[in-house]
């Protein structure tokens, strides 16, 4: 068993996944081009990469689902993999747990992971023994579950921890690489940690870990080594010392846009006095008795751990959850009740994240998604409404945000993260709101869209727009916010103004005070030996 | 090697973009040229339901020849399915607001036993009779809004309910019989008048077409009913009346089937409390085939005219060509399960039928 320390040159053992000039051409693009890559025993191996970057396309080719160009050479444990058969894929040992975990969430632990085993091979269920399954393999992660619990019931992380014993069951077949796809996007930040050290147990117990993601700050978190991925090419592999995130952005992007982002300040700082929202003691949701005010081209942001409540307040500021107590006023006028639609006509419109339900209609085309809550705007006689005008204004905002395919006829549903998040700011913006609210603008979004995001919401700010944003991703308050609250357990524990970064934010959202360590999660999961 | 990839990359990113090219001044509309939109426009899976349509006319021309292919035939067909089409277009805006009105046979059934009972029992003008049959209608329309979206009962359970409570109403009114007194005179004129062989019901079907399409398409209501079928969610938080949008799609099935219980009353020329079920399902199944047509996986009035036709056409074939009077229920139970299965395949119509059929709708 080979572990990979920081001080040691590194040496590589035979690796367990040997790919080399790996291309997939599909009919109208190379999605992989000349691609090699290394996997060793025992290693964390992150695969870093935008949206279409050829991250996805890598990994079906190892699990069979894609067959790449001729001339690709695909390795497992020395041997040549068969292409496009999930068979051998998984006879080779390789094992992958997707971004949705495919699991029954009405099911337990159990009979999740019975599931693949295909329950054992008498004819009737041993159910006691099934369990005992579950248990040494939950154990072999450290994992402490009620394994009698509807998966419903129990904790993301724990759900994870339960595709992932299911990955690592031996009943089929011994595992060579687990491949991990997007393993944090439904997990809450103090989650993640627990999730971390599940990922070691595995690669103490000699396992290669594939691990793919957008988030940079968990590659240098967990990865022994990385490799960046950009328009299907490989730009670069890196390890140890070397996996800064200044580095990793630049392979990310290129160094013509990291550059530019180096030399371009978003923090901004100039507002006005005139104030357009007003809270007092206001509670709904999980919100508790929260008091602020936002003026006219000031962002907001609104931090807190996952579970905090601070995501509640943009959906009840628009009145989506009922309000429980308190006062609102918009400018002048005090709001008494409050429905989406009246936000709507105040001039209040929240715009969610891509990845929540509720954030857009993904059967209708891009045009439409832009401009169904401004359609008022193009109305005519006997409530016809134009659509030469609402035409333009869509490919306004498809230009003016870079949204591809610019097609305004395209299909929502089928655009990546990043360009449906520019859908959604850009539905928000043609109703000409003066209070933009945002609930984690940059979740699921690829690192160049989300410049263009941070760029515009700092520009309708300067031009009078308040916003607020609701964020889990520190980024998103840090790149944007001159000022910012923190909130735990449903209040405003601190409010954080001019020269602040991530690090204050995060201690002072899991303790509520400067300087202390963040707090660490008691519970029974992730105990790390 | 280098040099290849490079050009290939450079290909590539100009196929992710075509905006860019559609800037000079040659360009295409919509970045696309015109020959793919035409090819688009009339690719089998946009236009499909014609193209089978042309296949039975030749089938059957072949099969019965003279007797089949002639004009005949053709007003046969719009005369006997004009009601079936009102029918199936009533419930297009249900479905396109995401919920089914299962309860419109029995709306058809109450409002022609009812506009029949008026007639024989009361000297209520024919005109007043039908102004109170629609008024009635509207008001059924209301009721399963209400527990629809009052109530929070699931539409299909719902409209089942209310559908079978109107039954009860109409077998109590009719005393389960046919009423045919007095029915015939002015009243039966909504039925018909004809122009050159083609009977009124035609029109009305066609202007019904029209209306609704243009309602769905070019108003601020219609694209709201789209986007509450599509995702309610999205359409409540983006300021959507999604309790009204779901009360008016109520009201516009009730008052359009209503309206064509009486138009098949005067047709028969008598109120019969159990004919409109027979309409259910053609009306279901041409809704849901118009829905695979044109507008990519959206129910839509101008391919649910298209469905009507070619469920008129099967049938009125398949009767000429001598065949058992069981075929066209066949042939309609056949279309029924094409059209679900072919929109399953169609992007955006499998997530949307999916939806119909699991989950809970208006949520207000």
């Amino acid at each position: 068993m080979s572990t990979l320390t920081d001080e040691k040159p590194w040496v590589a053992p035979a690796p367990v996944i040997n790919a080399e000039h790996v291309s997939m051409t599909f009919p109208a693009q190379r999605a992989l081009d000349d691609v090699s890559l290394q996997i060793v025993p025992g290693e964390v191996h992150a695969l870093l990469g935008e949206n279409g970057s050829g991250k996805s396309t890598l990994i079906r080719i190892l699990s069979g689902y894609h067959t790449p160009d001729p001339g690709s050479v695909l390795e497992i444990q020395g041997e040549q993999l068969p292409f496009g058969s999930l068979r051998a894929s998984h006879a080779a040992g390789l094992r992958f747990v997707h971004q949705h975990l495919a699991l029954i969430n009405e099911f337990n632990a159990v009979e999740n992971i019975a599931l693949d085993s295909g329950f054992g091979r008498p004819k009737w269920i041993d159910w006691e023994a099934q369990a005992k399954e579950a248990e040494r393999l939950l154990a072999r992660l450290n994992v402490e579950m009620d394994i009698w619990r509807p998966l419903s019931e129990a904790r993301p992380v724990e759900r994870s921890a339960v595709a992932i014993a299911r990955a690592i069951n031996t009943d089929s077949g011994r595992v060579s690489c687990v491949v991990l796809d997007e393993p944090t996007s439904r997990l809450p930040e103090p989650e993640v940690e627990q999730l971390f050290s599940i990922i070691h147990d595995l690669r103490r117990d000699g396992i290669a870990v594939l691990y793919v993601t957008h988030r940079l700050d968990e590659v240098t978190a967990i990865a022994d080594r990385v490799t960046v991925l950009r328009d299907g090419k490989k730009r670069g592999t890196v390890q140890g010392s070397d996996i800064i995130r200044e580095r990793l952005v630049e392979l990310i992007v290129g160094e013509a846009i990291a550059k530019r982002r180096a030399t371009h300040s978003l923090r901004h700082e100039s507002e006005t006095d005139r104030c357009l929202l007003r809270l007092e003691g206001f509670s709904a949701g999980r919100v508790d008795d929260v008091s602020f005010t936002l003026r006219e081209g000031e962002i907001l942001g609104v931090v807190g751990l996952a579970g905090s409540g601070h995501e509640d307040i943009a959906r009840a500021l628009i009145g989506a959850i009922p309000r429980e107590a308190g006062s609102l006023w918009v400018g002048d006028t005090e709001v008494r009740s409050l429905t989406p639609r009246k936000a709507v006509d105040l001039g209040i419109v929240l715009a969610l994240s891509n990845t929540v339900a509720g954030s857009a209609v993904k059967e209708f085309s891009v045009s439409e998604n832009l401009t169904m809550s401004s359609l008022s705007r193009y109305k005519l006689r006997l409530g016809l409404i134009r659509r030469r005008p609402q035409r333009r204004d869509a490919r306004k905002w498809i230009e003016d945000l870079d949204v591809r395919p610019s097609d305004p006829d395209a299909t929502y549903g089928r655009l990546s993260g990043g360009n449906q998040q520019k859908v959604i700011l850009g539905r928000s913006l043609n109703c000409n709101p003066k209070v933009l609210l945002l609930e984690n603008p940059t979740a699921g979004v690829d690192v160049g869209a989300r410049q263009i995001i941070y760029q515009r919401i700092i520009e309708q700010a300067k031009s009078g727009l308040a916003v607020l944003i609701c964020a889990t991703d520190l980024e998103d308050v840090t790149s944007t916010c001159h000022r910012v609250l923190v909130i735990r357990a449903g209040k405003v524990v601190a409010v954080v103004e001019g020269d602040y970064d991530e690090r204050r934010l995060m201690s002072l959202a899991a303790n509520g005070g400067d300087g202390d360590p963040p707090r660490t999660s008691q519970e029974g999961v992730g105990a790390h030996d | 090697m280098t040099e290849l990839s490079e050009t290939e990359t450079t290909h590539r990113e100009e196929w992710v973009t075509p905006m860019t090219d559609s800037a000079n001044p040659v360009g295409k509309p919509d970045g696309q040229p015109r020959t793919l939109r035409i090819g688009k426009i009339l690719a089998v899976r946009n236009i499909g339901a014609i193209y089978v349509w042309l296949v039975i006319v030749l089938l059957f021309s072949v099969i019965s020849g003279s007797t089949f292919f002639t004009s005949d035939t053709a007003k046969a067909v719009l005369n006997q399915y004009a009601i079936t089409g009102i029918v199936g277009l009533s419930v297009i805006v249900p479905l396109a607001a995401g919920v089914y009105d299962l309860s419109i046979g029995s709306i058809m059934g109450l409002s022609g036993v009812l506009a029949a009972y008026l007639l024989q029992h009361t000297s209520m003008s024919p005109v007043v009779v039908g102004a109170v049959v629609l008024l009635l209608s509207v008001v059924i329309g209301l009721a399963n809004a209400f527990v629809v979206a009052g109530l929070k009962v699931n539409s299909f359970i719902a409209t089942l309910g209310t559908g079978a409570i109107l039954t009860a109403i109409t077998t109590a009114l009719s005393g389960g019989l046919v009423i045919t007194g007095r029915i015939g005179g002015t009243f039966s004129q909504l039925a018909t008048t004809s122009f050159g062989g083609i009977q009124i019901a035609v029109g009305y079907m066609l202007l019904i077409m029209l209306m609704l399409g243009y309602w769905l398409e070019r108003t601020q209501s219609g694209r709201q009913i789209y986007a509450t079928g599509f995702d309610g969610e999205t359409a409540r938080l983006t300021g959507a009346p999604v309790t009204r949008i779901v009360t008016l799609s109520f009201v516009t099935s009730a008052a359009i089937s209503g309206f064509a219980g009486m138009v098949l009353a005067a047709q028969v020329a008598s109120g019969s409390p159990d004919v409109g079920q027979s309409y259910l399902i053609p009306a279901f199944s041409a809704a849901f085939l118009g829905a695979t047509q044109l507008r990519g996986g959206r129910f839509n009035p101008w391919g649910t005219v298209i469905g009507v036709l070619l469920l008129g056409t099967g049938n009125v074939g398949l009767l000429v060509a001598g065949g058992p009077t069981w075929t066209p229920n066949l042939f309609v139970g056949c279309v029924l399960i094409a059209a679900v299965a072919l929109s399953a395949t169609h992007e955006g119509g499998r997530s949307r039928i999916r939806r119909l059929l699991t989950t809970k709708v208006g949520k207000s």
